[in-house]
């Protein structure tokens, strides 16, 4: 089996490193930046399997570097998650409506968001 | 004057040329005519065609009766005397008056001109009717042709124009007038008594007429009156708005040259003028004016202040009235007996304007509640969900971080376990620290935020903090004086300097913190100075609003309630202490926390005293309000 590319944006060294540590485990190989700035340069070198994406960023929100990706017709097939605590009925639509392949909210269960992942790579979740 | 001799001689000349007159009418008679056009002058009657008013006099019929009796010069004289007698009862100018005189006489001779050429003898008979109305229109065609030369050279107007509008009405005139002269005549022929009949029927006809048009009047006063209230309550918001309309509205009811109405607020008087040339706040001056015309002291002197030419008419609102209103409209003279109908109507206008006024305000007032209270809930919102992101933040961390070891158990190199158990505890304590926040802003709201004073040693409070920081890097505790003891509540000021430290390194990060620690014998001083990128002048004191983040959007450097330097306000203001926020020279925020040293006046709750003396035994009791204090 082919090892599955995952890439973690988000500002929280925790998350990155928890995020890292569960998916290692999983047989991921995880690429992690730290904000939102450059993210498009990274995602055409390693071209992830998947993308895990925070929304409140330092300098550059998810929700700009989502419609940067959705527009770029190299990259708008890479399925993104949103991994966010914006948890609000609002705020969960507005994910939507920016273009988010999923919507995961924080606090997230880890063995959920592993089988999460799984099911998307595998293709199973279209 | 001279018009009118000139007109009598002509008249005679027309006479003594004219065969066809015959010898010169009794004198008697004359006289008797003259006299009878005098009375009736004063009897106007208004007949309405189409959309027009005509106002006919009685006298324009007996000058057709007279064509038949008179000489020219009775026949002028007879009109300048009615004319005369209708402008003393309307008040007319003394100019306008004679020139009316004159303008008749010379129309009542070329009338009788028309009437010698058209039939000679004075014979009542198809031919003397017909030549009777000939002459009626040719003298209401001359009339109206001099009025309406005169109105276009003084308003500067188009002379056909006014022609066009006034020769119709002169036709209607002349074709009432004329049938009923000839036909007065034709009685006074046929039996002198049946014509007596006439005079207190067309008398009583008279007076039925002027009673009618004085309630038309008053009725279409009345209607203005409604409309003109419905008008101003309903369509004005805003008290100056509605003061704006009443003015206007006031002028108009009176049809005044100008307007003035005052209005009391909160003891204060202030008005609004309305004038032609537009409307204008009052001044100073005119509102004075204004009061002292309408209570009587000095009557005239808005009048004399506005340099107007006339009366003015005063209104005050009665007792009781929502909103205490002046109005005082400046119009021409009225005839007597409208003049307290002008007082009526304004004095009625007065009280409704009142009412509209008040509603303008209370509906300004439940709009402002409105937008205040629409905004408080928006922040509200925004509040909950800035919580719900800061608590699931650091939940997130304690839970993955949970699930994390007992998942990877035995997989984990000691180290990592370790570190991911601390990170765990840290995230906790974030939460806890939060959570102690949100109670104080909860008792903040409910006024149940209290402070226990007790004395503190400043060096002891500096060391303190020092243990708080610990997990602020960048942060160091000096203390530059510490002369005496201060009375407050050592844990409340431990929770402001966290808070501010916090709020600094989010908002700087990276840029040394300083907390300056000062006691100089009156107060304590307690100085977070950090380098970063400040705060512009105009958006210092709104910082410390609640649920108020100065940079907004999804992508604001830092997330975080909102709460953190309204919850340090309160708290200063609890114990009496004052915080500000100056620039650090250089660039940076600087809060100065400044508590003095003997709360002498302690800030009073609203329910619950704010400051509480701890007693003497628990003086030393632990009390843990910060996470920080326990690591």
């Amino acid at each position: 089996m082919n090892t599955r590319t995952c890439l973690l944006v988000d500002d929280d060294p925790n998350i990155r490193e928890l995020v890292s540590l569960n998916l290692g485990d999983e047989g991921y190989r995880v690429y992690v930046a730290e904000d939102g700035i450059g993210v498009e340069a990274l995602v055409a070198e390693v071209r992830p399997d998947v993308i895990l994406l925070d929304v409140m960023m330092p300098g550059r929100d998810g929700y700009d570097v989502l419609a940067a990706l959705k527009g770029d017709p190299g990259t708008c097939d890479i399925p993104v998650v949103l991994l966010t605590a914006k948890a609000t009925d609002e705020e969960v639509w507005q994910g939507w409506q920016a273009g988010a392949d999923y919507y995961l909210t924080k606090p997230f269960n880890v063995d959920e968001l592993t089988h999460y992942l799984n099911l998307i790579c595998s293709g199973a979740v279209v | 004057m001279l018009l009118i001799a000139a007109n009598f001689v002509l008249l005679a000349v027309v006479w003594r040329l004219s065969p066809a007159f015959g010898p010169w009418p009794p004198l008697a008679l004359e006289a008797a005519f003259v006299a009878a056009f005098a009375v009736v002058g004063c009897l106007p009657m208004r007949l309405e065609f189409s959309r027009h008013q005509v106002t006919f006099t009685v006298t324009d019929a007996m000058l057709v009766a007279g064509l038949f009796y008179l000489s020219p010069v009775g026949l002028g004289a007879a009109a300048t005397a009615g004319e005369l007698v209708t402008s003393a009862v309307h008040r007319t100018q003394p100019l306008k008056s004679l020139f009316n005189a004159a303008n008749r006489a010379g129309a009542a001779t070329a009338a009788a001109a028309v009437f010698a050429t058209l039939h000679p003898g004075h014979r009542l008979d198809g031919h003397g009717a017909a030549a009777a109305l000939a002459a009626a229109a040719c003298w209401a065609t001359l009339n109206i042709l001099a009025v309406a030369a005169v109105v276009a050279s003084a308003e500067r107007r188009s002379f056909s124009v006014i022609l066009r509008r006034s020769v119709p009405t002169a036709m209607v005139t002349s074709l009432i007038a004329a049938p009923i002269g000839v036909l007065a005549t034709a009685l006074v022929r046929t039996g002198a008594g049946y014509a007596l009949l006439a005079v207190p029927v067309l008398i009583g006809l008279t007076l039925n007429n002027m009673a009618a048009a004085s309630h038309r009047d008053e009725h279409l006063r009345i209607e203005r009156l409604y409309e003109a209230t419905t008008r101003t309550g309903v369509l004005h918001p805003a008290v100056s708005a509605a003061l704006q309309a009443v003015t206007d509205e006031a002028r108009m009811l009176l049809t005044g040259t100008a307007a003035v109405c005052c209005v009391r607020e909160s003891g204060l008087w202030s008005g609004w003028v309305s004038q032609d040339r537009g409307n204008r706040p009052a001044s100073d001056l005119e509102v004075a004016a204004a009061l002292t015309t309408c209570s009587g002291a000095v009557p005239h002197a808005l009048a004399h202040l506005t340099g107007e030419v006339s009366v003015v008419v005063t209104a005050r609102t009665p007792p009781g009235a929502p909103v205490e209103l002046v109005l005082a409209v400046l119009r021409k003279p009225a005839p007597r007996r409208r003049r307290q109908g002008l007082h009526d109507t304004l004095g009625a206008f007065a009280t409704q304007a009142s009412a509209s006024v008040e509603n303008a305000r209370l509906l300004a007032d439940l709009r402002r509640a409105l937008d205040a209270e629409l905004a408080s809930n928006r922040r509200k919102d925004e509040f909950v969900a800035a919580v719900s992101h800061e608590l699931r933040t650091p939940l997130t961390v304690v839970l993955a971080t949970t699930e994390t070891l007992l998942k990877l158990d035995g997989r984990l190199p000691p180290g990592d376990r370790e570190r991911l158990l601390h990170t765990s505890l840290d995230q906790a304590h974030r939460l806890q620290r939060l959570i102690d926040d949100l109670l104080v802003v909860a008792a903040a709201e409910q006024r149940t935020l209290r402070c226990d004073l007790a004395p503190i040693d400043v060096v002891t409070l500096a060391a303190q903090l020092t243990a708080d920081l610990i997990t602020a890097p960048h942060a160091s505790v000096r203390v530059t004086a510490a002369k005496g003891p201060v009375e407050s509540d050592q844990e409340r000021i431990r929770q402001i300097v966290g808070n501010l430290v916090s709020n600094a390194e989010k908002y700087a990060p990276g840029s040394p913190i300083d907390v300056v620690v000062d006691e100089d014998g009156t107060a304590l001083t307690i100085a977070v100075v950090d380098h970063g990128p400040g705060i512009p002048p105009g958006d210092r004191e709104r910082a410390f609003d609640r649920f108020v983040q100065l940079d907004q959007g999804a992508s604001r450097r830092q997330g975080g309630t909102g709460l953190g330097l309204f919850l340090c306000r309160e708290l200063a203001t609890r114990l009496g202490a004052s915080l500000q926020l100056d620039e650090t020279p250089g660039g940076g925020c600087t809060f100065v926390l400044r508590v003095p040293s003997r709360p002498n006046a302690p800030v009073a709750g609203d329910q619950a005293p704010a400051l509480r003396r701890r007693p003497a035994a628990l003086a030393s009791r632990p009390r843990v309000l910060t996470g920080k204090a326990s690591t």
